[in-house]
């Protein structure tokens, strides 16, 4: 008895996996359709605004990494700057322009492809992404709080407080 | 108590994913989660395809579309209370070899970070012994939708209850690490429950820019289930000749080494990986072997990837005991031992090989769908990943389409 339920739930279950699949796919063609259209819209603005760099705290010793370096940092590979401090990779808001364009530029990965690294450094309990920040005066305001600190952000919002280690 | 929690939690996992959107991480907890969603079909409809040894039925006869094959889902709870210390416990819903879909523990560990250079972790931890195996259950990091299985499936074993170490070295423009782990592991697999009372080895690897080289030791003390008492004991009870037979195939207390090295370059745009491994179980099952090559090209939102893996190893046939020998009341008995020995030789290794051709496709920032053509051939008299078959069949090969859509949040 119990048995026959068992097996009659099974298919049932099965059935509703195939259904959610099949719905899953259509909804997914429909929100790829508004994501491609938002990355466009992304690409054109690129060209109008100015480079990005790379920051440190003023306060921090460190004046200058190399583009491995940064990588090495922003993808979790290394926890400490070339002098051993501790370093602590800062990112803008996901799905922002700034972001988008750090990720390619400086990284040379898309943003989906960094999130697929990361996914696999935190699905393994390995480490978790960086916290973000969600302006450029909010970048700006983080690191220069904290020594540790890196991040990245427009190069017109940069000022005294912080120091370019990468451009 | 069976089948309604995974429905609740597939749904749960799948609303939370789309509720919630990336969530940078602020705070001492995060809660994050995995799935995929998917449904395989084989061509080959008088055997099921297998490529997971966790499973018990697949695509093929059981199923004319799998669902349960890939679907799966996990939420993750970690917690870091300083920069020192970091928690982490996982778990997983799956169908399980026992076709219950009860919550597994994947990992649960505590990290400490001694100095930038060491760190040590104990509880359920992951086992590096791939490239991607300690995160082939999360479909989205994967670049196929399900890693190779004659590499993947030799050594199945993704976590360890224990300790590592982790020693992480700076080299200029390349970052290199060793892991020495040491733990136990439990599984119910194809074969029976298999428990691996003792797992020591370590993994190696080094990282320069889009280069990544990987190689891996380890070693288990294996301990076999009752199906295989049994027919050690059935072969015993014929004296001196069959104690002799169960003596050279029983494996139980035996060291069961395992080696792996992989090969990945990953600019961005494209990537090529390759891995070989080869295990052994330390009796006259022999040892069995596995290797693929997979490489794939990003055009826009689309990645199409091809590979190629082939696995090889074990015997044809077994020295079991000779019916001539007994009297002829025993001729069945001693049949449907030595046919007992020849399946438990089949399926420890097995020989074929696969083509794939896939996509996955970038539908989301946080979800990717994909497409997986297999071209299965069993090789020189092996059923491959192929089991329950129609009586007296012998599969050859299929054709296996399947398709998944991943998450994460």
């Amino acid at each position: 008895m119990t048995g026959k339920i068992e097996q009659t739930v099974g298919l049932l279950l099965r059935h509703v996996l195939l259904v959610m699949l099949l719905v899953a796919f259509l909804v997914a063609v429909f929100a790829q359709s508004a994501f491609a259209a938002d990355a466009r819209t992304g690409a054109s603005n690129e060209a109008l605004n100015d480079d990005i760099v790379v920051i440190v705290s003023s306060l921090n010793t460190v004046k200058a990494l190399t583009r491995v370096r940064v990588e090495d940092i922003f993808l979790g590979r290394m926890q400490q700057f070339p002098n051993g401090q501790r370093a602590v990779p800062i990112d803008q808001a996901e799905g922002s322009a700034v972001r988008g364009r750090f990720n390619k530029g400086v990284l040379g990965h898309t943003s989906v492809q960094v999130r697929i690294h990361w996914s696999r450094i935190l699905f393994t309990g390995r480490g978790r992404p960086p916290r973000s920040v969600a302006s450029n005066e909010d970048m700006l305001q983080a690191v220069a709080a904290d020594v540790h600190a890196i991040g990245y952000i427009e190069r017109r919002f940069v000022n005294d407080s912080v120091a370019v280690v990468f451009e | 108590m069976y089948n309604r929690p995974a429905v609740g939690f597939f749904l749960c996992c799948l609303i939370l994913s789309a509720a919630a959107h990336a969530q940078p991480e602020n705070g001492l907890w995060s809660f994050n989660g995995y799935g995929t969603l998917g449904a395989a079909h084989s061509s080959e409809r008088r055997a099921d395809y297998i490529p997971n040894l966790f499973n018990s039925e697949g695509p093929g006869r059981s199923y004319c579309w799998d669902p349960l094959l890939d679907s799966r889902a996990a939420v993750q709870m970690s917690v870091k209370p300083s920069d020192k210390l970091h928690g982490v416990v996982q778990v997983v819903v799956e169908k399980r070899f026992d076709g219950k879909f009860k919550p597994r523990v994947e990992w649960a560990n505590l990290q400490y970070t001694l100095s930038p250079a060491f760190s040590v972790r104990a509880g359920r931890i992951a086992l590096g012994t791939y490239m991607a195996s300690d995160y082939r259950k999360v479909g989205y990091s994967l670049p196929w939708l399900r890693p190779p299985v004659e590499v993947y499936q030799l050594l199945p074993i993704t976590n360890s209850d224990g300790v590592d170490f982790i020693y992480q070295r700076d080299l200029g423009n390349s970052i290199y690490s060793v892991t020495a782990h040491y733990g136990s592991n439990k599984m119910e697999e194809f074969v029976g429950l298999l428990e691996a009372t003792n797992i020591w080895g370590f993994m190696t690897n080094l990282e320069r820019g889009p280069l990544t080289l990987h190689a891996s030791y380890a070693s288990a003390k294996l301990t076999y289930g009752p199906r295989f008492q049994d027919m050690w004991n059935g072969f015993s009870a014929f004296g001196p000749t069959g104690v002799a037979v169960a003596r050279r195939y029983d494996a139980t207390g035996k060291w069961s080494p395992f080696v792996a090295a992989g090969i990945g370059y990953d600019p961005g745009d494209w990537f090529v990986m390759a891995e070989w491994g080869k295990g052994d179980v330390g009796s006259d099952f022999d040892n069995r072997s596995g290797w693929y090559i997979s490489g794939g090209y990003r055009i826009g939102a689309v990645r199409p990837y091809l590979t190629f893996a082939r696995a090889a190893g074990g015997h044809r046939s077994v020295t079991g005991l000779n019916a001539a020998d007994f009297p002829a009341a025993l001729a069945p008995v001693v049949s449907s031992l030595n046919s007992g020995l020849l399946e438990m030789q089949q399926s420890y290794a097995a020989r074929q090989q696969t083509v794939s051709l896939g996509a996955s496709w970038n539908v989301l920032p946080s979800v990717i769908a994909k497409l997986q053509i297999d071209r299965i051939k069993t090789r020189k008299e092996s059923i491959g990943t192929f089991n329950n078959m129609a009586p007296g069949y012998r599969p050859r090969g299929a054709d296996v389409v399947s398709l998944t859509i991943d998450f994460v949040f």
